[in-house]
């Protein structure tokens, strides 16, 4: 596969990938499942990003989420919902790069991080724009919550990652690209 | 799941319990509220700033305007719920009736937190826009 080709295909699975986390998050917003905590959600969304990880390159995860959450938080955010979106995605996605380079810890490791860094993210940005310290009693129950969600997101992640990796061998076998 | 993953998901869930754990007892060491809330506080907060304490074994409703928005605060019985918001999420209302030392009702967008508050903590003080009741 000349460079060109390496170039075409990273900018298709970009796109993809960009594509799918937008309707992740609008099928969010359709239904959304109220739990009775601020800003708790199933995150689908971050199931590209953890899904991203594991066959691109940082940099490029990095983009992807970046248009997911600028895209979605001006279509169907409200006020102040892109910050949150921002400081939770930044923090989850440096925790998971990171945790991806620890050995022995599988796809459903790295999402529990990255759930359990995303809520953090979110609650540190809320403390800062309600300026109230007491706002981190909120802090336990988003860290049990990050974690199941973090597993369910990793489970999910792991069973896309094997059929996206046996299509992809076929791909490549069959010289589709 | 590796084992490290379930290393991390115990420790998470270990390091949260432990969490609720040590809030109970500092709201335990804070001093029991009495079901009618006689000697406590409500504190309203605006932005970071007080915006008016009520006690809280006063029945009454407290409008709460701000350049980011409207809530309707009550007071009823010893307990605070917000009965009314103009915010787009409405998770303050959901929230439902708080009642210890401890618990504390946010509405993001309008940045309000509304907490119960020891009366030493704040010194009575007349807010603005009170609906008589």
């Amino acid at each position: 596969m000349s460079l060109q080709d390496k170039t075409v295909r990273k900018v298709a699975y970009c796109a993809m990938l960009a594509a799918v986390a937008m309707i992740f998050s609008y099928v969010e917003v359709l239904i959304p499942i109220d739990l009775g905590i601020p800003g708790a959600k199933l995150g689908i969304a971050n199931l590209v990003t953890v899904v991203g990880l594991y066959f691109l390159e940082p940099g490029e995860v990095l983009l992807i989420a970046a248009a997911r959450i600028f895209l979605s938080g001006f279509m169907f955010g409200s006020g102040m919902s892109l910050v949150y979106s921002l400081a939770g995605g930044a923090a989850s996605l440096a925790a998971m790069v990171l945790c991806k380079k620890i050995k022995g810890l599988s796809v459903i490791g790295v999402s529990m991080a990255g759930g359990i860094f995303h809520n953090a993210g979110q609650l540190v940005a809320a403390i800062l724009v309600v300026k109230d310290l007491r706002l981190s009693f909120y802090g336990p129950v988003l860290l049990l919550f990050g974690t199941l969600t973090g597993v369910l997101i990793g489970i999910a992640s792991k069973k896309v990652l094997l059929v996206v990796r046996v299509e992809g061998q076929k791909i490549t076998e069959n010289r589709w690209i | 799941m590796e084992r490290k993953d379930r290393m991390l998901g115990a420790a998470a869930v270990a390091a949260a319990l432990l969490l609720m754990f040590l809030m109970d007892v500092c709201s335990a060491a804070r001093g029991y509220v009495p079901a009618d809330g006689a000697g406590w506080n409500v504190r309203i907060c605006a932005d970071g700033e007080v915006w008016g304490i009520w006690p809280l074994d006063q029945d009454r409703e407290v409008g709460v305007r701000t350049e980011d928005g409207w809530n309707k605060v009550c007071i009823r019985d010893g307990s605070v719920y917000m009965e009314e918001a103009d915010c787009p999420d409405g998770y303050c209302v959901r929230q439902g009736h708080i009642q210890s030392g401890l618990d504390t009702i946010v509405c993001l967008p309008h940045k309000l937190v509304v907490e119960i508050v020891d009366r030493g903590d704040g010194q009575q003080e007349e807010g603005a826009d009170v609906i008589a009741r």
